[in-house]
Parts: C-alpha cells; structure tokens; sequence
C-alpha cells in the first residue's frame, strides 16, 4: 500500500505533526509512506524516520515565477502541472491531508487516488465531508476564532489516528551536567525579549546561582550567528536542526520563545519552559509532550494578533517580567527533579505568578468540558471518550 | 527588538498586513518596495533582516522603469508597493501607485484570473492554486 501525507505548513508546524505521521506508520505498519512538504520546510526531512520519499512543493520556485515579469503566465502553470503529474504517477492507495488550508484542499482534489481523506475544495468552498473535527477546523480557519485545540488533536479525531508521544530517549540526569539550552529569538519581535534582559539573566545565573558558564548554550540559526556571539558571553552554537536536536536531547532543560525548535525538543525526553509572548498561543501551538511548561502573561491585550503590531503604547508582555524572577524560575527548573509534579518551587515567585500563568500541557484536560461548553459547541459526533490535550492551568 | 507603537509603526503594521501574507517567505529574498521613509525601512529591516531590500522612489511608471533598469542584472522576487504611505485611494499619489502597482505585479495576477476564468476542470483547480501563491 502507498500512502502520500500531504503537509505543507511551516517548518515548526510539520515538526509538530511527526507524532500523527508516527501514527499513521502505525496503523499501516507495511505501507510506504510519503510525505508531501514546502520546499522550505525541507530541513524537517532530517529529524524524521520511517518516511520512505519526500516530495519538496516548489512554493519559492512558483512564486517567483509568478511576480517575475520576465516569465509568461504559463511558465508557473506548467511548473506546477508537471509537479502533480509526477505525484500522481506514484498510484497512491491513499492520499491524506493533514494541512488545513485552501492550497492544500486544491491539490488534494488534483492528486488521483481511489481513497481520499482531509479537507478538499470543490464548488469554490472547503469540503469536510460531514466529519465534525474537519468542519471544527474548516470553521476555526475561516473565523479568525482562538483555537480551543491543538490542530494536531482535532486532525487526529479527524483522522481517527491515535497520537502518542515518541520520546527519541529517556533523559538522564546523571549523564547530562544539567546542561540549560536556550532559543531566544524569533521573526516576530514581539515574541521575543530584549536580548539584554537575558545577557543580566545569564549574568545572575553565574553569579549568584552557581550555574557554570559552560552548562548554559544558545542556539543560533548561521543567519544570526555572529550578532548573537557578540553579544553574549556564554556559547552561542551555530547548528542546523538536527545538531539543534542532538543539543537540546543532549540536555536537561530547554527553554524556548518560538515553535520550530519548542517542536524538535518535542521529539526528546528533556524538560522544556516554552515563554509564550505577543501572539504566542499555546493552546494552538503547544509542543506535543506532557508536561511542557507554558509561561503565558496575564494581562488583557495578551495574545495580540498574528496580523497587527502591538496594541500598547509599550510592549506590556515584556515589561511585566522581573529579570530576578525569571533568574529563579529558570534556577528552581533547572534543579527540580524531571517529571515532579509538585512544581513547589514556582510558589515564591509571587510576583512572577501574578503577571504571569503557568501551565502544563497534559494529555488529560479536567478542563476540556468546561472550555468546550463555554466557547464552543462540538458535535455530537465527536468521540468524548478519548482525552484531548489542552492546558491545565497549575495551581500553586 | 521592542519597538515604540507610534503612528508610523501602525502604518507599518497596517502595510505588511496587507502585503505580506503570513505564508509568504522572504528569507533571502531580493524584493523592491516602490515609496519609503526612514521608519518604515528602519521596521522593514528589523521584520525582515535576512531580505535583500531596496527601497525605490519614484514619480512616473517611466520613472520606476528607469529606476529598474538599473537593476537590470538583478534577479528580484517581488515588488510591493509600499501604499499606506500614499494617502488615502483618492489622493493623486495614491492613484500613481495603484497604476504602478497594476503595471508590475497586477500584470500577472490579471492573467492568472483571466486564465481562471476560461478554464475548466483540473486546469482551472491548476490556476487557482497558483492563485493561492499569488501576493
């Protein structure tokens, strides 16, 4: 049997859905299973196993081809028809869409396979076929509406394909010198604190915690390597996804403030802080593991929109943060032992706990019905027997 | 990064929500944006630092094209229009853009929905994923 699985979303966000493909492998356990990315999602080919192609959209190619004036029309044209031919000469049993977005539905509908799932677009509109997850979805998409979800559980509803969690390996503690890994920006600014509040953590970290310069590393993509290397004074790695990887498994806490990299530390056993700041929203994009922590402000503009700058006159979010408290949450998590519950710690950070919320993603939400009544009303189509991940909030 | 939310940083927010899709990357891309001043480059370059960006200037469809061939030897991705520094759609320089605008990138898309329209079946679904792509 061929199985194409068709994901063209962001690097970060194709990362998330390893857990689903895992699970796709696993109810065919003897299919050949191929994977349909963007092209600038390539990098994610590297972390993943049991994918036997990948097939690159030429997204870059076709829209250059299309804003360069030079090139007739039908250069793109074919481009892109030549590309859907070679899909479909591969006779796929079955063809999977696990991207929920109108240029996903339209080549599903292109691609020829006798057993289609996942949205499609026919008659000009989005198509579910009377599935209650993919009309949550459709509906989420066309709404601008915050998710209640992760999108990776709704597909797997959707899908009726289980998600577990596929830790490369179990940390130990022993071996790893409490080593703290840090990603501290993003392509969004507002996601990401001013570089010198973290230079003065660091600083505090050393000096009055007793944490060893060399435990602390900061990874860096090559685009921002010797910005970032001027101007911290602890290792700044230059390192590609896979070595980001080997890293982060390599160490006992990871603390991030952007999705790509808090989704590869997903697929290792290593604790991990997720700072959720701007538009940062982890019901939507929280890493597929129990027990991350989600640090998310509590203030009333929070989140902001993808889509508009801040709405302050300054930037709230940041500034609700105390550098000492943050000094003293990253100590108490970098010597709490892995996996407690009792996150006693985090109770003298007072202040700390009142600009800011704590969460855990948990695979059991006691919150799941509650949030469901309240802002959205699922069909009752849905099975309500399994668990949805979404957060808990901690109570200190 | 943190940047003070003043008017130009609203305008600013107000142009990339409109001309830079969210799925658009411009990692390394070479674009050219007709119209700028120094805040908007200076919020431009900070959103987008790994974009070769040229900021152009220019009065007449003749004049971009003078401007361009100065470019001639340059591969670029995109041009955007840099519109919300234009005024309001009936203000004359507003007008000028929108005819610039029309006159490079509008080019294309005019096509591809002529092409749209005039297809039907699997090469029509073929345009409008095109379309998807499409600034």
């Amino acid at each position: 049997m061929k199985i194409l699985l068709i994901s063209l979303q962001k690097l970060g966000d194709v990362i998330h859905s390893f857990p689903l493909i895992q699970g796709v492998k696993s109810k065919y356990p003897s299919a050949s299973i191929s994977l349909l990315i963007n092209d600038e999602a390539s990098g994610a080919a590297e972390l993943i196993s049991d994918i036997d192609n990948i097939y690159l959209f030429p997204r870059k190619k076709l829209q250059f081809l299309l804003s360069n004036q030079i090139n007739s029309i039908s250069t793109p044209y074919y481009n892109l028809k030549t590309f859907i031919e070679k899909i479909n000469n591969q006779n796929f049993d079955l063809v999977i869409n696990m991207t929920f977005t109108t240029l996903s539905a339209k080549i599903l509908d292109l691609l020829h396979s006798s057993n289609k799932i996942g949205i499609s677009y026919k008659n000009s509109q989005t198509q579910t076929k009377n599935n209650a997850w993919f009309r949550y979805l459709n509906e989420l998409a066309s709404s601008n509406k915050q998710p209640l979800f992760l999108y990776q559980d709704c597909l797997s509803k959707a899908l009726n394909i289980p998600i577990k969690e596929n830790l490369t390996k179990s940390a130990d503690i022993n071996l790893k010198n409490k080593k703290i890994v840090f990603q501290l920006t993003s392509a969004d600014p507002r996601k990401q604190l001013d570089l010198n509040i973290w230079n003065q953590v660091f600083y505090n970290l050393i000096h009055n915690y007793n944490i060893s310069k060399n435990q602390i590393s900061i990874l860096s993509s090559e685009n921002e390597y010797q910005e970032l290397k001027a101007f911290f004074d602890v290792n700044v790695i230059n390192c590609n996804l896979k070595q980001a990887f080997d890293l982060i498994n390599d160490s006992h806490l990871f603390f991030s403030v952007d999705t790509s990299l808090s989704h590869v530390a997903a697929l290792t056993a290593t604790d991990q802080i997720v700072f959720n700041l701007g538009p940062a929203q982890p019901n939507k994009i929280s890493p597929y593991k129990t027990n991350v922590i989600h640090v998310i402000p509590k203030i009333n503009c929070y989140p902001c929109s993808h889509f508009k700058g801040c709405s302050q006159v300054t930037t709230l979010c940041h500034q609700a943060l105390d550098i000492f408290e943050l000094t003293e949450f990253i100590y108490s998590k970098t010597n709490s032992i892995k996996n407690d519950k009792a996150l006693s710690q985090f109770e003298i950070l007072k202040s700390f706990k009142d600009n800011f919320g704590i969460y855990l993603s948990t695979p059991d939400s006691v919150l799941r019905a509650k949030i469901e009544n309240k802002r959205y009303q699922l069909s009752n189509n849905l099975n309500q027997n399994i668990p949805i991940k979404t957060l808990t909030e901690v109570t200190l | 990064m943190q940047f003070d939310n003043d008017r130009s940083f609203k305008k600013y927010n107000q142009w990339k929500s409109l001309f830079i899709p969210n799925n658009l990357d411009l990692t390394n891309a070479q674009i050219i944006i007709l119209g700028t001043d120094n805040s908007f480059s200076k919020y431009f370059k900070t959103d987008f630092p790994d974009t070769n960006v040229f900021f152009l200037n220019c009065h007449s469809v003749d004049d971009l094209k003078n401007l361009l061939t100065q470019f001639e030897n340059k591969k670029y991705d995109y041009i955007i229009p840099n519109r919300m520094f234009w005024g309001n759609a009936d203000s004359p320089a507003y007008q000028l853009m929108q005819n610039l605008y029309q006159s490079l990138i509008g080019k294309n898309i005019k096509e591809l929905n002529d092409e749209i329209k005039k297809t039907t079946g699997d090469e029509k679904l073929t345009w409008s994923v095109l379309q998807e792509l499409v600034l």
